[in-house]
């Protein structure tokens, strides 16, 4: 499987009279690109909006960032599978994607109905939580979006998700016959078998078990989100978007998932200093124990059966999902996979294990440090000029005390960081200290 | 304590665990219709008040499945 990328960097966007790209600048035709949008019916309102760099700018709330990707050849479309897109199987051929530029997702439709878990992430583009971010570095083309208000909670994220699917689609299409400026060729030819070979096994929540939704948000695997067997995956399926969606923190959105670093290295380090193998994706928040185990134990083997010696294993959540995943890695290297696992970490206070469940074959751990982001002592975010999105907060643990006290937040004002600091893939090259 | 992910349970030193079914609906299991599911929700109850008189020298696993007088399968 053979898979050309070409970029086209964007350094800056502006709305213009029709949509193309020209030297790193991104004109968009706003009219055609909300038509396009508006031909579902069930849309009852959707604004383009754009947010670059160093603004002080705020955009609340965000759902997802998708990076506009398009197939140029080959089989299938990008971020396949998704409400009614073609699951035809991708990676081949040669897709174009537009560098530097970000399709945010900002609508007030929360994931479900079934409470405890709100649409509270937020990018802002200059200012100290932008430097935490990756996608605060982007030119972000802000597709907000609401649905009619009488739809279910499921169709309301479908609406939402096809609409900035949509948008991506009408931006990435005016690069789809031009000739890229770079172009990466990623494939996986026969390596010396003298290279250990590596698997990485991406670890997925699924939303399935808590909102009873299969397919409606979170990360997809060809638009689908239902617990499931683990996957194999080609890392070119991954680049063409076959595993994307909305998710409750930016380091998991579709942008994070195709860029994901993680992945691109072992890519790179492919016949270099490794093998790699390709990618066992492991959905989690399985609810039984025999679940958990059933899964991690097929985990290792689909890896053994790969013929894996190293392991590297992510995950994209927290809570009880850590016991298939450190029990993967448990599986892994019982049957002599040496497995790195990449990790936050808990808090340790009151004496707690800052794991969930350690386990003595989880030998080899990089910390990302504290997902949670009062221990990071960041202090509050400062004000904006400017909100893309709602200017009050409309769900959340503080909306909850603000609004039963009679007040409304602004969201342009000084407010906490999102709540949850998780840098799965390893964006960032924070320091950490030991105390 | 009751738990359907009892193997953590375990491994934090709870000298008395019981499986419970799913995290979803620990102390029963709603597909098996309202009898089905209030008999087993009585049957992880009546393991959990056994357990209480129980003597055990350290974690413990009471799985309500295996214990007289009725055994109802959760699945």
């Amino acid at each position: 499987m053979r898979l050309e990328l070409g970029s086209f960097p964007v350094r800056d966007a502006r709305f213009g009279t029709r949509t193309r790209w020209a030297d790193g600048v991104l004109e968009i035709d706003r009219a055609a690109v909300l038509a396009a949008v508006r031909r579902d019916p069930l849309v009852s309102t959707v604004e383009l909006e754009i947010a670059r760099p160093g603004e002080s700018v705020r955009i609340w709330p965000v759902r997802d960032v998708v990076e506009p990707r398009v197939k140029a050849q080959g089989p299938g479309v990008v971020y396949p599978g998704w409400f009614g897109r073609s699951i035809e199987t991708v990676g081949r051929g040669r897709t174009h994607r537009l560098a530097g530029l970000g399709v945010p997702e900002v609508s007030s439709v929360n994931w479900h109905d079934a409470g405890g878990d709100f649409v509270d992430q937020y990018i802002d583009m200059s200012g100290p939580w932008a430097a935490l971010i990756p996608q605060s570095r982007l030119v972000n083309v802000c597709c907000v979006v609401e649905p009619e208000p009488a739809l279910a909670v499921q169709t309301k994220n479908e609406v939402v998700h096809r609409a900035t699917l949509t948008v991506a689609d009408q931006l990435a299409a005016v690069v789809r016959d031009l000739t890229p400026p770079d172009v990466e060729v990623f494939e996986l030819p026969p390596a010396a078998a003298s290279l250990p070979g590596v698997v990485y096994i991406q670890c997925v929540h699924s939303p399935q078990a808590m909102s009873h939704s299969e397919h409606t948000f979170c990360t997809g695997t060809y638009g689908l989100t239902r617990l499931a067997p683990p996957w194999l995956l080609h890392p070119n399926e991954i680049l063409d978007g076959a595993l994307s969606g909305p998710y409750r923190t930016m380091f998991a959105t579709s942008w994070a998932v195709v860029n994901n670093p993680v992945l691109l290295e072992l890519y790179r380090r492919h016949g270099r200093s490794l093998r790699f193998l390709g990618v066992i994706v492991f959905r989690t928040e399985w609810t039984t124990q025999d679940e958990k185990d059933l899964m991690a134990e097929q985990a290792g083997k689909l890896a053994a059966m790969l013929g894996a010696q190293g392991a590297v294993v992510t995950w994209d959540a927290g809570g009880n999902e850590f016991i298939e995943v450190v029990h993967a890695v448990r599986a892994c290297e019982r049957l002599g996979i040496k497995t790195v696992f990449l990790t936050s970490e808990d808090s340790a206070e009151g004496g707690a294990p800052s794991m969930l469940k350690p386990v003595p074959e989880a030998d080899a751990i990089v910390t990302t440090g504290f997902f949670n982001t009062s221990l990071l002592e960041l202090g509050r975010v400062p004000p904006v000029e400017r909100v893309i999105g709602y200017r009050r907060k409309s769900a959340g643990d503080a909306v909850d005390a603000t609004i039963a006290g009679g007040e409304a937040v602004e969201t342009a004002g000084a407010i906490a960081p999102p709540w949850r600091y998780d840098d799965h893939y390893g964006f960032n090259r924070l320091s950490t200290f030991a105390h | 304590m009751i738990s359907a992910i009892y193997d953590l349970a375990l491994t934090t030193g709870a000298s008395r665990v019981v499986r419970g079914c799913r995290i979803e609906h620990v102390c029963g299991n709603p597909t098996l219709g309202a009898e089905k599911d209030h008999a087993y929700g009585l049957t992880i109850i009546r393991t959990a008040l056994g357990a209480l008189t129980a003597a055990v020298t350290g974690p413990t696993l009471f799985d309500p499945t295996e214990s007289p007088p009725e055994t109802v399968h959760a699945s």
